[in-house]
């Protein structure tokens, strides 16, 4: 892969935009990685959860004795059995109505496939199996609900008491109606997108016990270990009385960003005062853990006749399954985002997020980001189309600049390089290659998105970081990082090691220990690298001028005199070694540790009707171009090359940018083509990957990661984020790639070869 | 679930007369195992939990391929690798060459066997459909003798075999059919799915129009089927009317939908399959041609 890094404004640096090698490479590699179902705790029992096998029913008998009878079997619990069985959530609803409750274990409700109504605690597998299948649980079955515009009916079967509305945002900017009255060409469209899953290899696994200070701890794979405090709600504990500790993550992309096995690991090691292991099945993970809302959008879109955006008009109807988790967030960041990346004073937008008794919806990278694009593109596209302008031109007229307000108000405060993203990938897609057979034919894609970084503003974000030096001039982070494999940790070791003038190999990064190491939040939203990367600098700069500090008044030296340079410090009469110069530190009373906490900007909610001037930190915008080949008989979609460019700011790690591009482009490649959770009235039939068609290697195309670096984010270093962003664009990008080829335009994913041939079949009628 | 109750008990035999009173003395609770590459996914699914396995893939006699007379003899523990890269499979036997391409993964074609794939019977895989368009049939031992079965028949639903516990595949005998020119085409979701519709095809033209033809499906039913009708129709065309001819092929069968894949849907990649694969085959006929 060719590496492209136009680098406009660089000071230089040593470690830090160089593409070192992460720390956590090597024993990854080498298969020496321990993650968290890899760890056992000795005398530990397991557990497993017994769920619903059907998506509506009201509970009337649980019986456990069958279960308890069996050897080996050390308890049973149902909801009643729970300390708090409630589960705290935060996601917004609708002002003045309560979200509804939900629950650890379903007491005498499910609301859908996979719900966990029992945990059994076994003392071998073989017993827990047993035990599982012996668990009586009688259902009387109800109406299920299972499309969402259906569930919003005034006689929708109610999923929670007081109507299935979870949450609605709106829009209201400028004058929609007169623009539309005013408009030369409006073009309409509507689009749809599916559920799909994270399916990350490392499953939800981890392992709990009781230590000597009565404190659960839990090893666990999580992108939060500030569940800590839910837990601890959970069982009845004060918040200190739970500790999480996160390993590198085989994986997370949201889901792990709720809890999954925590609550249950606590209760069992509660109940049972033994270390318990639970580890859930791919079967369970497919089938129950939360998914990305599918989607269901409407776009009118107006202009001039040559081409500027006047208004949109946009109504968005999403499933968020059975039960709030995240939800009204996700809605919020499609609403934010349904006009994309270009200027437009006129929007309207109508979300609504309704309960079904699907499986929930929560994160999944792009987080609300993701699902418009393939509606704002193709609008793009329409109107492009309909004034007679290019593609490419009306996307650089329309694109914000620094300065522009997005629809939901917010200023957008650092460069916006879009244009130089569309030149990037459409200088690397290189000549249309030929297509393969008559039957065939090649169409090149083209599109864009934005994606905020950072959480919303009213979540009052901060991330803590600690920064010192060993005797020897080792240096050490403590972070409370969860590393999901994105290079979490690699980039906060370059950024001290940047600071502090020493090689990446003597930074030693501890994180992801609630007790232990500083609280730096979750690892979602793209915050990670902005939040604990920003409290590490400081750390790491605030350390340094200590340093300073130290041998200043050990030499006598002014500080002014002094700086912190490879090898130690350098003084007017040579140069201090670290080791010695934390010596001198200690011996005239200066610390050798620092410890900061990031703050990122904050405001109040935002209304029901969005309109502010802080609702995120900032943006990463980018451009994706692609070349597909399509088969005109079967409907068959294949990409043959693809680009894809984002500004970064700048890079920390090029290498490990390229790779989030990379990873992002192929999961957004089974998004657009292949990838699904199939449904029968509620019943989740896609158990096992040979049902859940994510690409192959033999799927992907060659793929290009244009690293662009404007030097402008709020993160260290002016980075922006990287994790979701490059997810966004890619099924719009395929979509607009099959229409150059065949003059037809899926709207519906994934673009399966039916639905392609289907959507041929039609344009060919027409 | 089964995956974590399974226990079981496993022999590797060496020689097909010690496998066979294998498997009769496990009689129902035994199952053969050579590559693995079917059996162990539905343990792991739950779907199987035999007892008892005869791991038949280091007998030495179920590694060779033969021509036996009329006949090009595959052993059963033969890879699908290995028909991917054997002279004489390609020679006698191409279209399971084309046929084991498609087979999976890499990983899977080193490990998995023909007498494997035909004995599971899943529906929609490669080599039964090619050995039903082939007229192949398959050598079946046990303790109490040994049979020849043809490859249609044999093939009764999915999963379902005409194989009863005790009995062992042990080598595939598919007819010499000099002349003859083979296509093999099928669609799946993505690279190494099993396919929902493919197509495997035999033909020998007489002058430039079809004098025989075999067409093999799968997608369309339970088991693999051959379209007799569209078999007879296309005898006596020249090739391009033939080829032609398979248009409308999709109106003539019925699918069942399935939750993955409509049924009219399957039909219609169907018919694109066998129009491929009639056409590979003539082209393979002239190619062959001095």
């Amino acid at each position: 892969m060719t590496e492209t890094v136009r680098d406009q404004v660089r000071r230089p640096t040593r470690v830090v935009n160089t593409s070192v090698l992460r720390n956590d490479a090597r024993e990854k590699l080498l298969g020496r990685t321990r993650y968290a179902g890899d760890f056992d705790v000795a005398g530990q029992l397991h557990a497993r959860l017994v769920r619903s096998p059907v998506p509506s029913a009201r509970i009337v008998a649980k019986d456990a004795s069958a279960a308890l009878a069996i050897p080996g079997v050390v308890a049973v619990l149902f909801g009643e059995d729970v300390p708090n069985n409630e589960i705290p959530t935060n996601t917004a609803g609708i002002k003045g109505r309560p979200l509804p409750p939900s629950w650890v274990l379903a007491t005498d409700r499910v609301r859908y496939h996979g719900e966990p109504v029992a945990l059994v605690v076994a003392a071998n597998p073989r017993a827990l199996a047993a035990g599982e299948a012996a668990v009586e649980v009688e259902y009387d079955l109800l109406p299920v609900v299972s499309d969402p515009e259906r569930a919003l009916e005034p006689d929708g079967p109610e999923v929670h008491e007081g109507g299935n509305l979870l949450s609605q945002w709106e829009i209201d900017r400028g004058d929609v109606d007169a623009a539309f009255a005013d408009a030369d060409v409006v073009v309409e469209g509507r689009y749809e997108a599916q559920v799909v899953d994270h399916a990350y290899l490392e499953p939800e696994t981890g392992v709990g016990w009781l230590d000597d200070e009565g404190v659960i701890n839990i090893r666990v794979s999580t992108q939060e270990i500030e569940h800590y405090r839910r837990i601890a709600h959970v069982v009845g504990l004060s918040d200190s009385k739970v500790r999480v500790q996160s390993p590198y993550l085989g994986g997370g992309f949201g889901g792990k960003e709720d809890m999954t096995v925590e609550p249950y690991i606590a209760l069992a090691v509660q109940r049972t005062g033994r270390p318990v292991k639970m580890t859930w099945t791919r079967q369970e993970s497919l089938t129950a853990r939360a998914k990305r809302h599918p989607v269901r959008m409407s776009y009118r879109t107006a202009a001039t006749a040559d081409g500027q955006l006047l208004a949109h008009d946009i109504e968005v109807v999403s499933d968020a399954g059975a039960y709030p988790l995240l939800s009204g967030f996700v809605l919020l960041y499609i609403t934010l985002n349904a006009a994309g990346p270009y200027r437009c004073d006129n929007v309207r937008v109508r979300s609504r997020a309704a309960y079904t008794n699907n499986t929930p919806g929560s994160a999944f990278r792009g987080f609300g980001g993701m699902q418009p694009v393939l509606g704002y593109e193709a609008q793009i596209d329409k109107v492009a189309d309909a004034t007679g302008q290019d593609r490419v031109e009306i996307r650089k007229r329309n694109a914000f600049t620094a300065g522009d307000r997005i629809p939901a108000g917010q200023r957008i405060e650092t460069a916006v390089w879009l244009p130089q993203c569309i030149d990037a990938v459409l200088e690397r897609i290189g000549p249309r290659p030929e297509p393969s057979s008559p039957d065939h034919r090649v169409g090149l894609g083209l599109a864009c998105n934005v994606q905020p970084y950072g959480r919303v503003a009213w979540m009052n974000d901060s991330a803590s970081a600690w920064v010192g030096c060993e005797r020897n001039g080792d240096v050490v982070v403590r972070c409370g990082v969860p590393d999901v494999g994105g290079g979490q940790v690699s980039s906060l070791a370059q950024i001290a090691a940047e600071v502090l003038h020493v090689p990446m190999e003597k930074v030693t990064v501890h994180f992801g220990d609630s007790a232990r190491t500083p609280l730096a939040g979750r690892t979602t939203a793209t915050r990670q690298l902005y939040m604990s990367g920003n409290a590490v600098l400081a750390a790491a700069r605030a350390l340094r001028a200590q340093l300073v500090e130290g041998v200043g008044r050990g030499s006598g030296h002014a500080t002014a005199a002094l700086t912190l340079a490879e090898g130690g410090v350098i003084t007017p009469d040579g140069v201090v070694p670290l080791a010695e110069v934390v010596m001198m530190c200690l011996a005239n009373g200066v610390a050798i540790n620092a410890m900061e906490t990031y703050f990122a900007p904050t405001a109040p909610p935002v209304a029901q009707r969005v309109d502010a001037e802080r609702i995120v930190p900032d943006f990463t915008f980018g451009a994706h171009a692609a070349y597909v080949e399509v088969d005109t008989r079967t409907g068959e979609v294949r990409p043959l090359r693809y680009v894809a460019a984002h500004d970064v700011g700048r890079a920390i790690n090029p290498a490990s940018v390229r790779g989030q591009i990379e990873g992002a482009v192929v999961q957004g490649i089974g998004y657009a083509l292949s990838e699904r959770i199939v449904y029968d009235e509620g019943v989740n039939l896609t158990g096992a990957f040979y049902q859940y068609a994510i690409p192959t290697a033999a799927d992907c195309p060659e793929i290009e990661a244009v690293v662009l670096e404007s030097g402008e984010g709020v993160g260290p270093f002016n980075a922006r984020g990287i994790g979701e962003p490059p997810i966004g664009p890619c099924a719009a990008t395929l979509a607009s790639a099959v229409e150059d080829a065949v003059g037809a335009r899926p709207t519906t994913l994934p673009m399966l070869a039916e639905r392609v041939r289907s959507c041929i079949d039609e344009g060919t009628r027409s | 679930m089964s995956d974590v109750l399974t226990t079981m008990a496993y022999e590797r035999a060496r020689s097909v007369p010690e496998a066979l009173v294998l498997l009769a003395e496990g009689g129902e609770d035994a199952r053969p195992i050579s590559g693995g590459q079917s059996l162990v996914p539905m343990m792991n699914l739950g779907l199987a939990a035999p007892a008892f396995l005869v791991d038949v893939s280091a007998v030495p006699g179920l590694r060779t391929i033969t021509v036996e007379g009329e006949h090009l003899v595959i052993g059963a523990a033969v890879t699908h690798a290995e028909l991917t890269s054997d002279p004489l499979v390609a020679e006698h036997a191409p279209l399971l060459a084309h046929a084991a391409r498609h087979i999976g993964s890499q990983r899977i074609r080193n490990r998995g066997t023909i007498g494997g794939s035909v004995a599971h019977g899943d529906a929609a895989a490669e080599l039964p459909v090619s050995c039903h368009a082939l007229e192949a049939d398959y050598r079946i031992e046990s303790a109490t003798g040994a049979e020849l079965r043809a490859a249609g028949p044999f093939s009764q639903g999915y999963y379902q075999t005409d194989l009863a516990p005790g009995e062992l595949v042990t080598a595939i005998r598919v007819p010499l059919r000099p002349g003859h020119g083979w296509g093999f085409q099928e669609y799946s979701r993505r690279a190494g799915d099993f396919a929902l519709a493919s197509a495997a095809v035999g033909v020998r033209l007489e002058g430039e129009r079809i004098g025989e033809v075999a067409i093999a499906v799968t997608g369309a039913a339970d088991r693999p089927i051959r379209l007799g009708e569209l078999e007879r129709s296309l005898t006596g065309q020249g090739v391009a009317s033939a080829v032609r001819s398979v248009a409308g092929l999709a109106a003539e069968l019925t699918v069942a939908d399935d939750p993955y894949c409509a049924g009219a849907d399957r039909g219609r990649l169907i018919e694109v399959m066998v129009e491929r694969a009639v056409r590979d085959a003539c082209a393979d006929v002239r190619k062959g041609r001095p």
